[in-house]
């Protein structure tokens, strides 16, 4: 709720041994030869920083209600020309067919200071960019 | 204890509400810059997630691009007339209720920065007196400063200094029940780290930080994190004690920024309100220019320059893009002509640096202030 006195924040507190683990968002994009590359989140939604993973929770609660709320069609038409449009800048040379967006836990060794393997977390979303 | 007693210890002269509303708006104009809407007009509405009962989620888009423009300018304008002290009573409000709306859509993509207490301190001062001084009403006929009742005065400051606490005990609060008490957990150090490699907050003190692999010491962050924005609401029953809360919330607010790289400005304007005006009053001499209508016309008259500059600035800067986060305050317009990658944080930065500095400045002050009664005293013993 918006405005209120209420200030949640940082509220976790897990143990940390040798590795620490936090949920994260990764955005990518499956060109015409099926490779799928990995997205810079922040490239792609330029000026927005702090908000990318926000934004991405967003897309993919809305491609998930879609079906129940025609409204928002015209809006995520918009959306998949601004996808388009920012996937030609970043990469001029390929040809995008999808987004593909992926909820996964990062874990990070403090005693290697290297990331481990992402662990995946839930189902993917695919987003059509061409008809 | 009194509850009356409590009151009168909150009670602020308007002489000294006017120096924030100055202090405040200088802050404003020379450091932080106010807020921009413009560019949300710019926003994709597929990523339209306004906060669940919110004046933004009466509507099913982002408004077009004049209502933001609109609500810009209005912005503005509120600012630059209560920074003037011109019915401050409703320009304060006013200001307020514009900048609420305008972060209504700001935070439409889901998340919510807790920079509210700044913005709303101007709805509480404005009614408690704040604009009784350095105004332009001093330039009308038969001007008289209209008398604010000092309950009234007092008890808008003692509400909004419970709202402090408020804020701070409902964070405490999340953070309890989320684990941080337990001698196991590391939430400071989680947390740190979480930024440190997810959101790329790589900045100041966090270099050093992050093999630093000491139990011991990220629970004493945790405790001592808790134990001050607990204890906030309660030091409320006291001014000198929230005062030492005041200052050991700079110094927390400090250490977030060089740890996690977060500049919580919003806390750092509004503990101002509370520091010992009249002790600085009498040791800078003010009142030679509170007692002079003269020196007060001169001042209001630069402000009136300053405040007609900025205007100007800032709806040129309108006028050439609607695409920008904050209408820059004076000190990031200059480190934006500097090689610095980003010269907002940069300017939030000194302007913890400077809040920091003055503190520590009052803190020295109130410290000397009580061992010269002390001395006094105990000569009067002698």
């Amino acid at each position: 709720m918006y405005p209120s006195l209420v200030f949640p924040s940082f509220s976790q507190a897990p143990p940390i041994k040798d590795n620490i683990q936090y949920p994260d968002v990764t955005l990518y994009a499956v060109t015409d030869q099926n490779k799928i590359m990995t997205i810079n989140k922040e490239s792609f939604f330029k000026g927005y920083k702090k908000h990318v993973n926000y934004f991405l929770g967003t897309i993919i609660t809305n491609e998930n209600r879609i079906k129940h709320k025609p409204a928002l069609t015209k809006a995520r038409a918009v959306f998949l020309i601004y996808s388009l449009t920012q996937l030609k800048k970043l990469y001029p040379k390929e040809s995008f067919m999808r987004l593909l967006i992926t909820k996964t836990i990062k874990s990070y060794s403090t005693k290697r200071k290297s990331f481990n393997k992402d662990i995946s977390n839930g189902p993917l979303t695919l987003i059509n960019l061409k008809k | 204890m009194k509850f009356e007693n409590v009151l009168t210890d909150y009670y602020i002269n308007p002489k000294y509400l006017s120096l924030y509303r100055l202090l405040y708006c200088f802050i404003v104009l020379f450091l932080i810059g106010l807020p921009s809407y413009t560019w949300i007009a710019n926003s994709l509405n597929y990523l339209y997630d306004p906060p669940f009962l919110s004046f933004a989620s009466l509507f099913d888009e982002f408004p077009g691009s004049w209502f933001f423009i609109t609500l810009s300018i209005l912005n503005i304008s509120f600012f630059m007339l209560m920074f003037l002290g011109v019915a401050s009573r409703w320009t304060s409000t006013l200001f307020s209720i514009t900048c609420i709306i305008g972060h209504n859509f700001w935070y439409s993509f889901g998340k919510i920065d807790h920079l509210l207490l700044w913005y709303l301190a101007p709805a509480f001062l404005g009614f408690a007196g704040w604009g009784q001084y350095f105004s332009l009403n001093i330039f009308k006929k038969n001007h008289h400063y209209k008398d604010i009742e000092t309950n009234t005065n007092s008890m808008l400051i003692l509400i909004f200094a419970l709202s402090i606490g408020f804020t701070m005990f409902t964070s405490a609060a999340e953070k309890i029940s989320g684990g941080w008490l337990y001698w196991n957990g590391e939430a400071v150090r989680f947390h740190f780290l979480r930024n440190y490699l997810s959101l790329h907050r790589t900045h100041l003190l966090t270099y050093p930080l992050i093999s630093y692999d000491n139990h011991v010491f990220w629970k004493f962050m945790d405790y001592s994190g808790i134990i001050l924005e607990l204890g906030f609401i309660f030091s409320v029953v006291r001014i000198n004690f929230f005062r030492v809360f005041i200052a050991a919330g700079v110094i927390f607010h400090v250490l977030v920024l060089l740890m996690f790289n977060i500049p919580f400005y919003s806390n750092l304007i509004v503990y101002l309100i509370f520091i010992d005006w009249k002790m600085l009053y009498e040791k800078w001499h003010l009142q030679s220019v509170f007692d002079y209508p003269q020196m007060q016309k001169g001042l209001v008259k630069v402000m009136a320059i300053i405040s007609i500059c900025f205007m100007v600035g800032w709806l040129t800067q309108l006028y050439h893009t609607t695409y920008f986060f904050t209408f820059p305050g004076l000190l990031q317009f200059v480190l934006s002509n500097l090689p610095i990658s980003n010269s907002f944080e940069a300017s939030l930065s000194i302007f913890f640096l400077l809040v920091l500095l003055f503190t520590l400045y009052v803190l020295y002050c109130q410290f000397e202030s009580y061992i010269k009664a002390k001395n006094k005293k105990f000569q009067e013993i002698e």
